[in-house]
């Protein structure tokens, strides 16, 4: 038995809305549900509203985080709070919390990994978008759980704002941590992911960099490569850097998919030392190259995600679409952002329960089976087939 | 409102996609100028390159081929390639790989070769050598071609230490040379101890061909030898080689083919055989001389029964005389004079066996072979007629007539004593050995047989080879191989067929001579119508008083002196038509005789008469000494007086005034060697 279903509720982010979310989450299931996902925008009373949705479904089973726009089953939707429940007797859910992404995020990994059961064959995963290393939080799962364990799921956002997200797991609000749910039993899960972006300019080599900030591109501070190529519009950065992230070239570690490269949007810049820093790692000696995407070839990604998550269910129904996309991609589709929702439940199902937020980052593999990366500026697709 | 408001809204995402497409332009542009730079600066890192490499490839101290991935056409090679193999440039970029690399299939067998992957290959040179080189390949982009750069460096010196090490051992030898050669017969390689021997540096020797070591007339030793060789054999064979100073040195070798830097190729390993074959050549003589002892104790023993004789038939003579019979008293002196004859006979026999060590002073005749057979079979009776079961032993000798043969008289004999000499002792209980002279068809057969023990048939095989001797330490083994090689050299052979228990039968079979028998004596010369005066200066009186007797019934005017001033002054006094004059008199030799005779007769303008040197010593005089001496003819003693007679007639009636014959040493009874 599989039942889903999200409901929205706008502009009420206190004690009552929150009621009145979970309210109208439980009238939709007609019964308790073993999960909750919860994604809305920043708010000062977020811990109230969370007491109320939790106090009212009566389970703290409830995960999630802030966004930079929120999807649900009504579309995409813009500083709404979204949630979404599952009942099933087919899927035993797992929940665990970890904070100090910032100093320690491989350990954050390790301690997510360590408090989910072992027959975890899911994990959706939701950590701070702007503080901490997504790939090392990815490191420490893995580490534990093994290379190929299934995570899916995206960095908070705090709509453009940069300043700082949330992380909900039951009443808890948090910072600089990662929350994750883990699912176990008779299932399936597809995945696809795609970003539309094409390699543009001449390859460079990393020649110093550390973590997630850049140092130099062909023995040049990089921040003096990219003026070079964006000419008048670098004092945009790292705002432009969104529409232009750096790809990473090559075969990636794990992964014999060729042609796919990783792509790394610019977060910051410092002037002082022409350091870029962007939303994932930028491995030293990798070799990049400037991308640029356009409207089309953001959709076609979204379809070509959508249709790559469809094969992954092997040929189980679709029962739940779970929907990360990266905030650049609404800065490149503008006005015609509710399109790339629209082509992938068109794909997966229209009636199919969705939930899912714009995110600062993406979690998700790149085949099924293989290894779970962060990406930037991608459309990622999980769907729940029963 | 709405509709403006929407309006408005689209002009502002108009506007917004306007701003989005210049900062796409701008950017692309300052991407394609990037590009640009990046394409510039990437055409002068490859020009650098490309200058790099050529600078590489030109001047790398190892070959480098570039050559098509699919034909393996050549089609660049550097300087040091050409070097290598000795190619003309412009000869390699019409080739394959494949028609330079020997190899080629081996490296090519799986189509292009690993990568990296460094094998070892043979290539062919201009001069249709071969030399050995670790080869390495990378592919390449060339002349818009998939290719391969192959870079190959020679190892060849290296393969040759490893090949020599394999033969370290051997060449190491202090004693023995070494030889590694192809079946052209040049020199490949040597070892110091040839180089030694032979008096050449290495470099030299490694000139040289097996021929240039060679005495002439061995070549088909080398040939023979390589035929073998071909066929995998490993072989000994004997090969007289000459040095850098041009001694002969006989070697023995031992020749195997092996393979030497990938070619077929022979090793050989010689031993000098000089010490052997003087040691060989010491023991025959040895083994003549032990012989020489046993015949003169024979000759002895004979001798000893002669002069019984002669002492008997003297005595019967004498009292004959005494009684007034004449008849019997000349069958007395008869006796003796057949006794004496057989005595010089005999003397001269042993003479001819034990001096003539180097057979080519002996002259090639032709001769009866029964007369050789009697000889021996006489000269070997003392061996068992003393023996207490003498008569348990049997001698027979057959000889057809006419069985002539050409060749050393002396050597047949010997061969004859030997196998006689072999029978008697396989015979230690008596029995009969027969000899047997017989024409068959073209060949004379010599059957020499025993009734002895036999000899067994493993024996049989390898009675002929040197040393072998079933007679102990007291036999040098050398008695059959030599008169085998005797045997050879007058283009005859000897078989030998016995049975263990019932006797042995040595074959001799020789060609059969055609033409005159070497004469034995002179036939009698006439008397001289004039008389002969006739001058004998000899110390020896009874030889005086001999002929003195005897020259007096005929026309020889004998005048005798005992010294050689006697003589002198003799023939200063009065004319001589002949002098014969003993060589080893008390106060001057016969050569100072003859020698102051004739510078008399030359100070005087008067005709030297012939002088004759009369001596018992039965050897090659020095043709200068005979001819300074003034010495016409040589006589050996013993000589009848009867054959003296018929010498000095002949002589005489040779000579003439100022006419010299030519001086030459001569035996009693041969003939003359001209004039």
């Amino acid at each position: 038995m599989f039942k889903a279903g999200t409901v929205t509720l706008k502009d009420r982010f206190d004690q009552r809305g929150g009621q009145e979310l979970a309210e109208a989450l439980l009238a939709k299931l007609e019964g308790q549900p073993q999960a909750c996902w919860l994604f809305c925008p920043p708010h000062y009373d977020l811990p109230s509203f969370l007491q109320g949705i939790t106090d009212t479904l009566g389970t703290e089973q409830l995960i999630g985080c802030t966004t930079d726009g929120e999807v649900s089953s009504d579309g995409l939707s813009s500083h709404t709070a979204v949630l979404a429940g599952i009942v099933t007797d087919q899927i035993d859910f797992s929940f665990a919390w970890a904070m100090g992404l910032e100093h320690q995020a491989e350990q954050v990994g390790i301690q997510l990994a360590e408090a989910l059961p072992p027959e975890t064959q899911y994990i959706q995963l939701f950590s701070d978008g702007i503080k901490g290393n997504g790939c090392a939080i990815l490191r420490g799962l893995m580490s534990v759980l093994g290379s190929h364990i299934l995570i899916s799921g995206g960095t908070a956002g705090d709509y453009g704002g940069f300043r700082r997200t949330w992380q909900f797991l039951g009443k808890r609000v948090l910072t600089d941590a990662a929350v994750a749910v883990g699912f176990a039993g008779n299932f399936a899960v597809g995945t696809g992911v795609r970003s539309g972006w094409s390699p543009i300019g001449v390859p460079k080599k990393v020649t110093r960099s550390a973590g997630h900030v850049l140092y130099e591109l062909g023995g040049q501070p990089a921040l003096e490569v990219y003026e070079r190529f964006l000419g008048r519009h670098a004092d945009r950065l790292p705002a432009v850097g969104v529409e232009y992230p750096l790809g990473l070239m090559g075969k990636l570690d794990n992964c014999p998919e060729d042609g796919y490269f990783l792509l790394r949007a610019t977060m910051s810049v410092n002037r002082q030392d022409g350091s870029i820093t962007f939303a994932g790692e930028i491995p030293e000696g990798a070799q990049v190259r400037l991308t640029c995407g356009d409207i089309a070839s953001v959709l076609r990604a979204a379809e070509e995600a959508a249709g790559m998550a469809l094969v992954g269910l092997e040929g189980r129904r679709p029962a739940m679409l779970f929907f990360y996309s990266c905030m650049a991609r609404k800065i490149i589709l503008g006005r015609r952002t509710r399109e790339e929702l629209q082509i992938v439940r068109d794909i997966i199902g229209p009636d199919i329960p969705t939930i899912g937020f714009y995110t600062y980052g993406e979690f998700c593999p790149l085949r099924p089976g293989g290894c779970s990366y962060l990406h930037n500026e991608t459309v990622t697709v999980s769907v729940i087939g029963i | 409102m709405h509709r403006i408001g929407s309006f408005l809204d689209r002009i502002k995402e108009l506007e917004e996609l306007l701003e989005t497409c210049e900062r796409k332009a701008d950017i692309l542009t300052n991407l394609l100028i990037e590009a640009n730079a990046e394409f510039e600066r990437a055409i002068e890192k490859v020009s650098i390159s490309e200058a790099n490499f050529r600078t590489i490839f030109t001047n790398a101290p190892e070959a480098i081929f570039i050559i098509d991935g699919q034909t393996h056409e050549i089609l660049d090679s550097n300087a040091f390639a050409h070097k290598w193999l000795g190619y003309p440039p412009d000869f390699l970029c019409t080739v394959r790989l494949d028609q330079i690399m020997v190899t080629a299939a081996d490296y090519f067998r799986n189509g292009a070769p690993e990568p990296g992957r460094i094998q070892e290959q043979r290539f062919r040179t201009y001069d249709g050598g071969q030399v050995y080189a670790e080869v390495v390949s990378t592919a390449l982009k060339y002349l818009d071609k998939q290719c391969l750069l192959i870079l190959a460096r020679d190892v060849t010196e290296r393969k040759q230490l490893e090949e020599l090490s394999r033969y370290k051992e051997i060449f190491k030898s202090g004693t023995d040379p070494v030889f590694i050669n192809d079946y052209r017969g040049n020199i490949l390689e040597v070892n110091d101890v040839a180089c030694r021997t032979f008096g050449y540096r290495r470099e030299e020797f490694l000139r040289l061909t097996l021929k240039d070591l060679t005495v002439p007339g061995q070549i088909q030793v080398l040939q023979q030898t390589r035929q073998q060789i071909e066929q995998g054999l490993t072989i000994r064979f004997e090969w007289e080689t000459i040095t850098k100073t041009g001694e002969v040195i006989p070697f023995e070798f031992h020749a195997r083919p092996i393979t030497y830097l990938g070619q077929p190729a022979v090793l050989s390993v010689g031993r000098d055989l000089s010490l052997r074959r003087r040691l060989e050549q010491t023991l025959v003589a040895t083994a003549r001389l032990t012989a020489v002892g046993e015949m003169a104790s024979g000759v002895a023993h004979n001798f000893n029964n002669l002069l019984q004789m002669i002492l008997g038939a003297t005595e019967v003579a004498l009292s004959k005389l005494a009684a007034g019979k004449i008849r019997s008293c000349q069958e007395a002196l008869q006796q003796i004079q057949a006794a004496s004859q057989r005595g010089s006979e005999i003397v001269r026999r042993i003479k001819d066996f034990a001096l003539t060590q180097d057979s080519d002073l002996e002259s090639v005749v032709v001769f009866p072979l029964g007369d050789v057979l009697q000889e021996a079979a006489e000269l070997t009776t003392f061996l068992w007629k003393d023996l207490a079961d003498s008569r348990k032993y049997h001698l027979q000798v057959q000889v057809q007539p006419d069985c002539l043969v050409q060749g050393r008289p002396s050597e047949i004999y010997e061969v004859v004593i030997n196998l006689l000499k072999n029978a008697l002792e396989a015979m230690p209980d008596g029995g009969t050995v027969t000899l047997a002279a017989q024409v068959v068809g073209d060949r004379v057969h010599v059957d020499i047989s025993d009734t002895g023990i036999g000899i067994p048939p493993e024996n049989l095989e390898r009675l002929f080879q040197p040393f072998f001797t079933t007679k102990g330490v007291q036999s040098s083994g050398l008695g059959l191989s030599s008169s085998y090689g005797i045997i050879k050299r007058h283009g005859g052979e000897i078989q030998v067929h016995s049975t263990v228990g019932r006797g042995t039968t040595f074959t001799i079979k020789l060609p059969l001579a055609a033409g005159p028998v070497a004469a034995k004596r002179q036939p009698p010369v006439a008397a001289a119508s004039d008389r002969i005066k006739f001058l004998l200066i000899e110390d020896e009186l009874t030889i005086i008083k001999a002929m003195e007797a005897y020259f007096e019934d005929t026309e020889v005017d004998l005048t005798a002196c005992q010294t050689a001033a006697a003589g002198l002054q003799a023939f200063a006094q009065q004319e001589f038509d002949v002098i014969l004059c003993d060589l080893g008199l008390a106060d001057l030799t016969g050569w100072e005789v003859g020698e102051w005779i004739k510078e008399h007769c030359q100070r005087q303008g008067a005709p030297k008469p012939p002088f004759l040197i009369y001596t018992g010593w039965d050897r090659p005089f020095d043709a200068q000494k005979l001819t300074q001496s003034g010495v016409d003819r040589v006589v050996v003693k013993p000589i009848s007086c009867c054959e003296l007679l018929n010498l000095l007639r002949d002589v005489v009636r040779t000579s003439a005034p100022e006419k010299s014959l030519p001086p030459s040493a001569c035996r009693s009874l041969q003939p003359l060697a001209s004039g």
